[in-house]
């Protein structure tokens, strides 16, 4: 991005009724300025003395990635998802991109990946909000909830492997299981994980339930207490979603993330 | 010939837009004793989850640099060598002085969590320390340095405070027996936009025009210039890419090399 380059206008000054001087004559007559600044390529200094006669002439950026803040979306898909709930969820998910693609920074910094369960599929690995496929997920199978999240986490620490190897920094990862029923799969070892995760700050786990969701198992599965939605208000959902993934790539060091209440699209 | 320098500390507009004061805080000084002509200059960023970082960024600054002129005029009592333990009992003495404020306001001391970054140059001698994120860059005339990278956490958004109980840890202290010619001090509002991460290296362009402009001007330009360099870090694009406060200490010595 060249934005920072070149800030100040490159008009010549006005200089009254004489004629433009050539840079021969402009070197001439300032090269006390040329010697200092010339020399090194930066001639844009020398000018803008020149011209402007500021004393702070026109500096260049470091270029660096945005930091990242990414979201791993854990999408049951099994086939008691069918009707009303696949199609409000994938309304809602259309709606959280929309959210994030509107916002200058977060369609920078916010990296979504998708992955969804009944059977284990990577929909999309991290990709910022502009890269959305709009997958149109499908309801079938049964729901490898153990399964889908131990790929998960595997997705994410690949994914800061390659942030930690292209010096891009990013956010503490979050992890959103939503679920409408209860595993089919051993999800012991997952839930050891996200406890293991949770404990090394490696990522936070929040698990949404829907509708006849096993409530009692994704509170043994998430350290921080899971919600239920109400009915199946997946776009409220989304949209809370979204603000709080955006107020999150805002944050600066120090700063703490604080969720606003998921009021809105949970029960409690 | 001695040190010319200049200091500021700007609101970022994550802050300004909420009609919050800036949390950062910056002390520079030259100074002259026994024949010898010395800089200090010190940062500090207050927390931004804090509602004091700022107090304590301010205390921890004028409290250290009392000690550091009190050092330098009882003479030869700056640390050398491997010696970090003056550095760690500055710290100490700057917690004390934050605790103190802490105690009366009845906060924890946590409330008032800052980064600490310092320099401390003379003709043969260059100290510098650091806890938490912000950097140091030296200029030789052949290239630019950062003394240490920013020592963030894990994630984005942490980082590393003298008020933590852990700060011993966090210490980091180098000692020269060459002062460079050009250095500058900065929190990390500025980090950013003056450090490539990718390749871990100082942004030339951003501190070549600075440091020869503060060289150039004579000592009543500096005004201009710090009224230029306040502009600039205010402006709409800077504040687009780092809304954070920011600091930036610049310090030159013409003489040195």
């Amino acid at each position: 991005m060249g934005l920072f380059d070149r800030k100040k206008s490159r008009s010549y000054p006005k200089r009254g009724k004489g004629t433009r001087m050539t840079l021969k004559e402009f070197e001439q007559r300032y090269s006390d300025y040329y010697h200092t600044y010339g020399k090194d390529g930066s001639s844009q200094m020398s000018n803008e003395l020149l011209y402007d006669q500021q004393p702070l002439g026109p500096v260049t950026f470091a270029e660096n990635p945005e930091p990242r803040c990414p979201c791993l979306l854990l999408l049951d898909t099994s086939g008691s998802m069918a009707g009303k709930p696949i199609t409000e969820l994938n309304a809602g998910l259309r709606s959280f991109y929309e959210e994030l693609q509107g916002d200058s920074l977060a369609v920078k910094r916010v990296e979504v990946a998708l992955l969804s369960f009944g059977p284990v599929r990577v929909i999309s690995e991290f990709n910022t909000a502009d890269f959305f496929l709009d997958p149109t997920l499908e309801a079938e199978g049964d729901t490898p909830l153990g399964e889908a999240i131990l790929a998960g986490i595997d997705l994410i620490r690949k994914r800061k492997d390659e942030y930690r190897a292209n010096g891009i920094s990013f956010y503490r990862p979050w992890i959103f299981l939503i679920t409408d029923g209860s595993p089919t799969d051993e999800w012991q070892r997952a839930a050891a994980m996200v406890r293991e995760g949770e404990s090394a700050k490696s990522f936070a786990f929040f698990a949404v339930g829907v509708q006849n969701a096993d409530m009692s198992v994704l509170s043994q599965i998430s350290v921080r207490q899971p919600l239920k939605l109400q009915g199946l208000k997946f776009r409220e959902f989304f949209q809370w979603l979204s603000n709080s993934m955006k107020s999150a790539s805002r944050s600066n060091p120090g700063d703490r993330i604080l969720l606003s209440p998921p009021s809105g699209w949970s029960e409690i | 010939m001695t040190w010319k320098h200049l200091s500021l500390s700007v609101t970022g507009s994550s802050h300004s837009s909420r009609n919050e004061p800036g949390q950062d805080y910056c002390r520079a000084g030259a100074l002259r004793f026994s024949d010898r002509d010395y800089f200090v200059g010190l940062a500090a960023d207050g927390a931004g989850s804090t509602t004091h970082g700022g107090i304590g960024a301010g205390i921890a600054c004028e409290a250290l640099y009392t000690l550091i002129l009190d050092a330098i005029r009882s003479g030869g009592a700056l640390p050398a060598g491997q010696d970090s333990v003056t550095v760690k009992a500055w710290i100490d003495a700057c917690r004390e002085a934050i605790a103190a404020r802490s105690a009366a306001d009845g906060l924890p001391l946590r409330e008032y969590a800052c980064t600490l970054i310092g320099v401390v140059a003379t003709d043969g001698y260059l100290l510098c320390f650091q806890v938490g994120d912000g950097c140091i860059v030296t200029g030789d005339g052949t290239g630019y340095r950062a003394v240490f990278w920013p020592e963030q956490g894990e994630y984005a958004n942490t980082t590393f405070f003298i008020t933590d109980e852990a700060f011993p840890d966090h210490i980091k202290t180098e000692y020269g027996t060459t002062a460079p010619a050009e250095i500058a001090l900065f929190t990390d509002g500025i980090q950013n936009l003056v450090l490539s991460f990718a390749t871990r290296t100082v942004h030339e362009g951003f501190f070549k025009p600075l440091f020869a402009a503060l060289k150039k001007n004579p000592e009543n330009g500096i005004a201009d210039l710090s009224r230029h360099l306040r502009a600039l870090l205010l402006s709409d694009d800077v504040n687009a890419r780092s809304d954070d406060d920011k600091t930036l200490v610049l310090a030159v010595n013409p003489d040195l090399p």
